[in-house]
């Protein structure tokens, strides 16, 4: 059971997988229509990524002398909300191994720990400012790149596809 | 003004009766049972300004989850309401 607040009519819901069933609303008084209902879930969590979280269906059901619900009012709609993404934090400064202006075969690394967590799978983006020179064929042969999947974007994005689930708050370096 | 049933379910049965005279003492003919309306002749009605959103709206954290809906018919007492979550959550 999950206690609903905000509801002056019900007090408690059942969440059971993806339904949320609410029980034993109290009758009002006063009935006009519309019937506006207010309530809130507690601890659910939102969706992995920043994408709508998908459709949902709302219905009502009316408690007949037999024992048995039977449908009111029905609906389903076909998106909901967009999460915001979360921040990532960067643990140590970037790190050059040949500082020297022009220099080649540079190795970058970078250091960060992620609000939340990146399944298998998932995508690192790496946007580098236009000072620094990719080449497309010796780019990604180093480093991570060179033990994993990158993928170079344009001239000025990598793109490195993670091999394990990396947890919430995980240190990271590419 | 005459309503349907309060939700979509079978009515009991009408009941039509003829009677010769107007005491009703001498019956002429009554309806055989089973003349209702039935579900399968009804829709369900509409809800409106559907809302589901998070208190935090940050990826994958726990939170408040805010719902709000308008029904076109009323909830009786010991009425239920089912909320199929989007996929996402």
């Amino acid at each position: 059971m999950t206690p609903l607040a905000g509801s002056t009519r019900a007090t408690e819901a059942t969440v059971v997988g993806g339904l949320i069933e609410i029980k034993n609303f109290v009758q009002v008084t006063e009935n006009i229509a519309p019937y506006l209902y207010q309530f809130a879930l507690s601890d659910i969590a939102n969706q992995i990524s920043a994408k709508d979280a998908g459709d949902y269906g709302i219905t009502t059901y009316y408690l007949a002398s037999d024992g048995e619900y039977y449908v009111i009012d029905t609906q389903t709609w076909f998106e909901s909300f967009t999460a915001t993404t979360g921040l990532l934090s960067a643990d140590k400064d970037l790190e050059i191994d040949n500082p020297t202006n022009f220099a080649d075969n540079a190795l970058y690394t970078f250091t960060f720990s992620e609000d939340s967590m990146v399944p298998l799978g998932g995508f690192i983006k790496i946007d580098f400012p236009p000072e620094i020179k990719f080449d497309s064929v010796t780019a990604l042969l180093a480093g991570t790149c060179a033990t994993t999947t990158c993928t170079l974007y344009g001239d000025r994005s990598i793109v490195v596809k993670t091999t394990a689930e990396v947890a919430k708050s995980q240190q990271v370096i590419v | 003004m005459i309503t349907t049933q309060k939700a979509v379910k079978d009515s009991d049965d009408f009941s039509l009766e003829i009677w010769k005279d107007e005491d009703m003492t001498m019956a002429i003919a009554v309806l055989e049972p089973g003349v209702k309306i039935y579900a399968t002749s009804l829709s369900p009605g509409f809800l409106y300004s559907l809302e589901i959103y998070p208190l935090i709206t940050t990826v994958q954290v726990s939170s408040l989850l805010y719902i709000t809906f308008e029904s076109e018919h009323t909830l009786y007492q010991g009425a239920k309401i089912v909320i199929r979550l989007p996929g996402g959550l």
